[in-house]
C-alpha cells in the first residue's frame, strides 16, 4: 500500500513529533526533541488512500493523528498516544473556481498561500490571510477555525463553508452541505482531527478587490479605540481589517524616529516575536533603541514591575492607541465605506495619521517569524492568547487578563477580528525561567491564570488558534454539559477512538 | 407555539399512555409540576404549557420516567405523548444594546420580538418574510426555512450566537456567547436545525440590528428572467450587502438597503452598474405585492439558482426568488401549497439521535419544512 509513501525511520517521525506549540519549544530547548514520536508517517494522495488508512487503523485501533503543516500553537498535532501521522500536503488540488456563483472547491493540504496564490490568477480571492499563511493548510485553517487578518470582511474560514468532505474515524467518507438542517458542515469545521479528515470542500470566493484603503488612526485610549471600532460595525460597514494595539503594544509598534509616529514596524505580535528574539540574541539586529532593549529584558525577570509601570506611565507619555483600518473590495463600495468610516472615527474621537501606517501594515502583513525558536534558547519563552466575547464585556476581559497575568509574564495585547456583537483580543506575553523545568512551570501557571480570567469573565477561551492539547483541561468550564454532545459525535463518528487521541478534553 | 400549518411529520410515538378518552396516568404529574390550567390531556396523550426552564425540566423529567415522547407544537399529530407549548415562555431575558444581541426565551413569536425591540429601535438583523412572523424563534432556529435569510445576514440561523436547551435526557446546556469561537465544533448546530428531535431550545441569543441612519429602495427591469438572476447573483459575489433583495419570475429586481449615507448610495449605483450591464433599466420602485400566506419554497445553491428557477416552469407573478445570501437564494412560488418536512433525518443526524436520544424520548415537529 502506498510504496514510498510510508515511513516510519527515526528522522520522519522526529519531524512529525511536533507543531510550535510554544510549551514544545521550551521542552526542545532543554534538550528533549520529541518526547511524543509517532510510529509512522504516511502521505496519501487520494480519499481512497485516506479511507484505507483510517480503515486499517480502527481495526488494530491504532491512533490517527491528521497532519496539515504543523502550524498549529496547541499541540494539537502532538501524536501523544503514538500511531499514524496523516499528512495531507499532497492533496492539493484546487479542484474547481466556480467563478459564476463565487465558489472554489480545495482539497485540504494545499498550503495556503499556493491556494490564495492560484486564486489570485482566475481574479479571485479567498480572503483569508493567517500570519502563518505561507506554513499552514487549507484543511488546517478548517480543522482549527482559524482566522485571517481580514477576517472582519471576509469571515473565519468556517464562516465561508458551504459543502465539506471527510473521512469519518470509521473510513467512511461523507460531504455535508452548510444548508442542511442541521448544519454538519459546523460539527466536522473545527473538530481538530477528532471527528475524522477533512479531504476537501468548498469555500466562498471573492472577486480580488478591485481597490484597497488602509489609513492609521490614533485614539488616546483602548477603550476609546474600541468604542470606534464597535461604532463602525454597528453602523453596517464592513473594514477588511481593524486592529487596535494596546498602549504597550503601540508603543513597541513604533518605529525609533519619533516623525515616524504611529507606524508599525510589522505585522503584530507574529513579527514581535522576531523584535524579541533580536533583542535577546547577540547578533540578532535590533530596531529599536537600547533604553527600550533593557526594559524588555527587565520585563522578562521583574514582570509584575514592568507591567505596572507601563501600565501607568505608558497612556501618558505615549501618543495613544494605533488603529489600523482598511477597506476593500468593489471600488464605489469601498470608497464610500471609507468615507463613512472617516466621518465615524472622528466622531469617536480618532486622529487620521494618514495612509503611512496603513500602507506599511498591508506590506508588512505577511512578514511572518519563522525563527520563533531563538527567543527560547535565551530562557525566556513568547505565546500568545486569543480570546473573545461581546462588546459589553469586552474591557473587563481584556483588564482580567492583564490582572491574571500580569504578575507572571510581560503583557500587551491587540484588539483585531470584529463584529458587530463582538470582538477578540490578541494577548502576547513573554517570561523567562530558571531552566526548563522552572519555564515549564511558569508557562503552564501563566496559562492556567489567564484562561480562568477568561471563563470567569464569561469569554471564549479561543478565538482562532483552537484547543489541541493546550487547552484540553479548560474544555469543561469551556462547554459545559454541552460536552455532552461532542462526546456523543466523537461515538458515533469514531467508535474506536483512534482520531487524535487525548485532544479537545474529550 | 403551535405549528400545525403543515402536514406530515412523524406523529407523536406512543408512550406509556391510558387508553379510551382517559386521561394518562401520568398527567398528575404534570398538573404537579406546571399547574392544572397549563396542562390539557386526553387520550392517553397531554398538552403542557411549562412557563419557565424549570418546570420544563420537570416535564422532561417526568416524560423521562414513564416513558412518554415529547414533542413540540405536535397538536393534532400527537397519537400519545406530551405535547409542549412554549408560548408561555416568551420573556426577553437581556437586551444588550451595546452588542447588538438579544436573549430570549424560545416561545415568543418573531411578532411579539419585533415589537419588543421596536420600542429600542432596534429589529431582527434578517429581513424576515411575512408568513414567518407567526413563527416562534423557537421555530426559526429548530426548524429553519430557506426563505429566511437575506445577503447581509445569511440564514437567519447565523444570527444565533448561543442558545439553551434541553438534551433529550433533561441534562440542560447553555452554549457559552462569543461572536466566534475556536473550541471544538459548534455543538449549538446540533439543536439548530434539529427539528426538536436532538433537544429542546428553551431560550437564545440572537443579533439584532439599530435603524440605521438613512434607507433606500430601488428596482430594475431586467429584460429576461435569467437576466434579472444573474444580476442579483453577480451582486452578491461581489460583496454587495444590501438588507434585502428579491426578483420577480417576471424579471424585476428589488433592493433595499442601509446604513451610512455614502454607502446606501454606492450599494444602489452598484446594483444599477450591474443591471446595466444585463440589459436592465431602473424602473419606479413600488414594493413587491405581499404574499401573505406561506407559499412553496426550495433552496437554491447560487450555483445552479438560474437552472432550477428556469426548470420549474415558472411564469408571471406566482414566483419569487428571495433570501439571497452569499451560498444560494430561496425560490417561492405563491400558487403551489408548501411542502412536507423531509420524512428522514440525514444518515448522520439519525446515528447521532439514537446516541443522544436511545429512547426515541423527543420526537419531530410537524410542519417543520
Ligand atoms: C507564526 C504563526 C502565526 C499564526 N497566525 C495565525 C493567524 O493569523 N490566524 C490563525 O487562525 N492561526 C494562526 N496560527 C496558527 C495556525 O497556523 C493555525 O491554527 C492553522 O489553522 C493550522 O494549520 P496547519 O495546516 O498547520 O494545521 P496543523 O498544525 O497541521 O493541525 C492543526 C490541527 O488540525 C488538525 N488537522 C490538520 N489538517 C486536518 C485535516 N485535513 N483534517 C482534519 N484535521 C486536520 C490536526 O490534527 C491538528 O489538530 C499561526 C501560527 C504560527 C506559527
Amino acid at each position: 500500500m502506498m510504496p514510498g509513501r510510508v515511513s516510519t525511520t527515526v528522522p520522519d517521525r522526529i519531524a512529525y513529533a511536533r507543531d510550535l506549540w510554544p510549551r514544545g519549544l521550551i521542552t526542545l530547548s532543554g534538550g528533549n526533541p520529541a518526547p511524543h514520536q509517532p510510529d509512522a508517517v504516511v502521505w496519501p494522495v487520494s480519499t481512497e488512500e485516506v479511507q484505507d488508512i483510517v480503515r486499517a487503523a480502527a481495526r488494530t485501533a491504532t491512533p490517527i493523528v491528521p497532519f496539515g503543516a504543523g502550524s498549529g500553537v496547541c499541540g494539537g498535532t502532538l501524536p501523544i498516544k503514538g500511531g499514524i501521522v496523516v499528512d495531507l500536503k499532497r492533496m492539493r488540488a484546487v479542484v474547481e473556481v466556480d467563478a459564476v456563483a463565487g465558489a472554489a472547491t480545495v482539497e485540504a493540504g494545499i498550503i495556503g498561500e499556493h491556494l490564495e496564490h492560484e486564486l489570485n490568477r482566475r481574479g479571485f480571492t479567498l480572503g483569508h490571510f493567517p500570519s502563518s499563511i505561507m506554513c499552514s493548510t487549507f484543511g488546517g485553517w478548517l480543522a482549527a477555525r482559524s482566522a485571517g487578518q481580514f477576517s472582519t470582511r471576509y469571515g473565519k474560514i468556517e464562516d465561508m463553508v458551504r459543502r465539506v468532505s471527510f473521512v469519518d474515524g470509521r473510513g467512511e467518507l461523507h460531504s455535508v452541505d452548510a444548508s442542511g438542517t442541521p448544519d454538519i458542515t459546523q460539527w466536522i469545521v473545527g473538530s481538530e482531527g477528532t471527528l475524522g479528515i477533512i479531504t476537501r470542500a468548498t469555500v466562498t470566493v471573492r472577486p480580488s478587490p478591485e481597490r484597497q484603503l488602509y489609513r492609521g488612526w490614533s485614539f488616546p485610549r483602548v477603550a476609546s479605540g474600541c468604542e470606534a471600532i464597535r461604532r463602525l460595525l454597528q453602523r453596517n460597514l464592513r473594514p477588511a481589517c481593524v486592529r487596535l494595539y494596546d498602549e504597550l503594544d503601540s508603543f513597541l509598534h513604533r518605529g525609533e524616529k519619533d516623525h515616524d509616529e504611529g507606524v508599525p514596524e510589522s505585522s503584530g505580535p507574529e513579527a514581535m516575536l522576531e523584535q524579541y528574539l533580536s533583542m535577546l540574541t547577540p547578533t540578532g539586529k535590533s530596531v529599536i533603541g537600547e533604553w527600550k532593549r533593557r526594559a524588555i529584558a527587565l520585563a522578562l525577570n521583574r514582570p509584575e514591575l514592568v507591567n505596572r509601570v507601563a501600565g501607568a506611565v505608558l497612556p501618558y507619555a505615549q501618543k495613544g492607541c494605533l488603529l489600523i483600518v482598511g477597506f476593500e473590495g468593489d471600488k464605489g463600495l469601498c470608497e464610500a465605506e471609507a468615507r463613512a468610516a472617516t466621518v465615524e472615527l472622528e466622531r469617536a474621537g480618532g486622529r487620521d495619521l494618514g495612509e503611512g501606517p496603513g500602507l506599511r501594515w498591508l506590506k508588512h502583513r505577511y512578514a511572518v517569524s519563522f525563527r520563533m525558536q531563538k527567543v527560547f534558547d535565551a530562557g525566556a519563552f513568547v505565546d500568545t492568547m486569543e480570546v473573545a466575547t461581546s462588546w459589553d464585556k469586552l474591557l473587563d476581559l481584556y483588564r482580567a487578563v492583564r490582572e491574571a497575568v500580569s504578575p507572571l509574564a510581560f503583557i500587551m495585547a491587540h484588539f483585531s477580528h470584529a463584529y458587530v456583537d463582538g470582538c477578540s483580543i490578541y494577548f502576547t506575553f513573554a517570561a523567562r525561567g530558571a531552566n526548563t523545568a522552572d519555564a515549564e512551570r511558569k508557562y503552564d501557571a501563566i496559562w492556567k491564570a489567564g484562561l480562568t480570567a477568561v471563563t470567569k469573565a464569561g469569554a471564549t477561551i479561543s478565538h482562532h488558534h483552537g484547543v489541541g492539547l493546550s487547552k484540553a483541561p479548560f474544555m469543561p468550564e469551556e462547554h459545559g454539559a454541552a460536552m455532552e454532545i461532542y462526546r456523543a459525535l466523537k461515538n458515533v463518528l469514531d467508535p474506536s477512538g483512534i482520531m487524535n487521541p487525548g485532544k479537545m478534553g474529550l | 407555539m403551535s405549528e400545525q400549518t403543515g402536514d406530515g411529520g412523524q406523529a407523536g410515538a406512543g408512550g406509556g399512555g391510558g387508553d379510551g378518552n382517559e386521561a394518562p396516568f401520568w398527567a398528575d404529574r404534570l398538573v404537579h409540576a406546571v399547574g392544572a390550567a397549563h396542562v390539557m390531556s386526553e387520550n392517553g396523550r397531554a398538552l403542557v404549557r411549562p412557563g419557565a426552564p424549570a418546570e420544563l425540566v420537570d416535564v422532561m423529567r417526568i416524560a423521562g420516567e414513564v416513558g412518554a415522547a415529547v414533542g413540540i407544537g405536535l397538536g393534532a399529530h400527537n397519537a400519545g405523548g406530551i405535547d409542549v407549548d412554549l408560548s408561555r415562555m416568551c420573556n426577553v431575558l437581556y437586551l444588550d444594546e451595546t452588542s447588538l444581541t438579544v436573549t430570549v426565551q424560545c416561545g415568543i413569536t418573531v411578532e411579539a420580538l419585533e415589537h419588543a425591540l421596536g420600542e429600542r429601535s432596534l429589529t431582527l438583523g434578517a429581513a424576515l418574510p411575512p408568513w414567518s412572523r407567526t413563527r416562534t424563534l423557537g421555530a426559526l432556529l429548530a426548524a429553519p426555512r430557506a426563505s429566511e435569510a437575506s445577503p447581509r445576514t445569511g440564514r437567519f440561523l447565523q444570527s444565533c450566537i448561543g442558545v439553551q436547551a434541553l438534551l433529550p435526557d433533561g441534562t440542560e446546556i447553555s452554549t457559552r456567547l462569543a461572536p466566534r469561537k475556536a473550541t471544538g465544533p459548534d455543538l449549538m448546530h446540533v439543536v439548530l436545525g434539529g427539528r426538536g428531535t436532538l433537544g429542546i431550545l428553551s431560550a437564545a441569543t440572537v443579533r439584532v440590528q439599530r435603524r440605521q441612519e438613512s434607507r433606500a429602495a430601488a428596482a430594475f427591469k431586467l429584460p429576461t428572467l435569467p437576466a434579472a438572476l444573474s444580476t442579483a447573483r453577480k451582486l452578491i459575489v461581489v460583496g454587495g450587502r444590501p438588507a434585502d433583495l428579491a426578483v420577480s419570475g417576471t424579471g424585476t429586481l428589488w433592493l433595499e438597503v442601509d446604513g451610512p449615507a455614502a454607502l446606501v448610495a454606492a450599494e444602489v449605483a452598484l446594483a444599477e452598474r450591474i443591471a446595466r450591464e444585463h440589459g436592465g433599466e431602473p424602473v419606479p420602485q413600488t414594493p413587491p405585492p405581499r404574499i401573505k400566506a406561506r407559499p412553496h419554497e426550495r433552496a437554491v445553491p447560487l450555483e445552479t439558482v438560474d437552472s432550477a428557477v428556469l426548470a420549474s416552469s415558472l411564469v408571471g407573478d406566482s414566483v419569487r426568488v428571495i433570501a439571497w445570501h452569499p451560498a444560494g437564494a430561496c425560490v417561492v412560488d405563491s400558487a403551489r401549497a408548501p411542502e412536507p418536512p423531509p420524512a428522514d433525518a440525514p444518515a448522520l443526524v439519525a446515528a447521532l439521535k439514537r446516541r443522544l436520544d436511545p429512547n426515541g424520548r423527543l420526537v419531530a415537529w410537524p410542519g417543520a419544512v
